[in-house]
């Protein structure tokens, strides 16, 4: 059985991320949101913030669709089915870590 | 932890935190009060709250603009957009059931000041539901202050409305209820830039 301290070491480094988890929080709350959102609520440079969105769609993790609105470009963002799963599995692992760490604890005793 | 649970908050509220988007109406309002109380006798000229119905239709087009332009676009879960929906149909059947009763005859209170006060009272409902944190308590502030103004009749105080320079109670609650409107959008969308620069902060 792993130790907590190897569970979160184990933590999926695509997700354990602030802005990364900034924006699948964002995007696990609404069905979808679009690039200029995302950039208000992380706070990151459109460059730093395309980079992050990038990295999460090579993951499988969401999906972009490029538009117009207003006849100016638009960049909706959703999470995919896989997505949805590990953002779910993810705070799943980080809700229980304080138990495994209690549980541990009390083992070492 | 808590940081993630603001971004829930403000990704489901984002568009009710807007509170720009009240103005153009909450004006409205007041301005219409304003003009209705105004006027003396029969002969009634529209012009002018036909160019402010016109202007607020624009004003609330340019503010849309700005949010969608400068803060970006969310799309609502399906759930909330059905709440949105069934409040709007039957908050204004509800009004229109209040105004209709209100203008029929002497009335003990306004019921179109109750109505007031319960659509202010479910927009915060709608805001705070998920995540029961207190904020944007002017909401429910204000909404007991129009519901008690509305029952002023109740205890006796019939011509509260005179104390205020209004000929009628129910042109003086759709001023104050314009007002409130006024005051909630502000108070939002401040509470949006607050909120904003929290989680900004945080990352």
């Amino acid at each position: 059985m792993s130790t907590p301290f190897e569970e979160m070491a184990g933590l999926d480094r695509l997700i354990h991320e602030p802005a990364r988890m900034a924006i699948l929080t964002a995007l696990s709350t609404a069905p979808r949101a679009d690039f200029l959102f995302l950039q208000r609520i992380t706070g990151l440079t459109p460059g730093n913030l395309s980079r992050h969105v990038s990295k999460l769609e090579e993951g499988g993790l969401v999906q972009t669709a490029k538009g117009y609105v207003d006849k100016r470009p638009n960049t909706m963002i959703e999470l995919t089915p896989a997505g949805k799963q590990a953002i779910e599995a993810y705070w799943k692992q980080i809700a229980s870590l304080p138990e495994r760490i209690r549980e541990w604890d009390r083992n070492e005793k | 932890m808590e940081n993630y649970k603001q971004i829930q908050f403000l990704t489901l509220n984002y568009s009710s935190l807007q509170g720009l988007r009240t103005l153009p109406f909450s004006t409205l309002a007041l301005l219409t009060a304003w003009w209705v109380n105004s006027q003396t006798g029969p002969a009634r000229d529209l012009g002018l709250p036909i160019i402010m119905l016109i202007l607020s239709f624009i004003l609330y087009y340019l503010i849309n603009l700005y949010y969608n332009r400068t803060f970006g676009r969310v799309q609502q879960p399906q759930s909330y957009r059905w709440v949105d929906l069934l409040t709007s149909v039957v908050g204004g059947a509800v009004a229109l059931a209040a105004f209709i009763w209100d203008t029929s005859g002497k009335r003990p209170f306004s019921a179109v000041g109750v109505v007031f006060a319960l659509t202010i009272l479910a927009g915060w409902l709608r805001i705070i539901w998920k995540d029961r944190r207190p904020v944007l308590l002017i909401f429910p502030i204000l909404a007991a202050v129009i519901a008690i103004i509305s029952l002023l009749p109740l205890f006796g105080l019939d011509t509260w409305y005179t104390a205020i320079g209004f000929q009628s109670a129910l042109v003086a609650v759709l001023g104050i209820f314009g007002v409130a409107g006024i005051i909630i959008g502000i108070v939002s969308h401040f509470q949006l830039l607050q909120m904003l620069r929290t989680v900004r902060r945080v990352q």
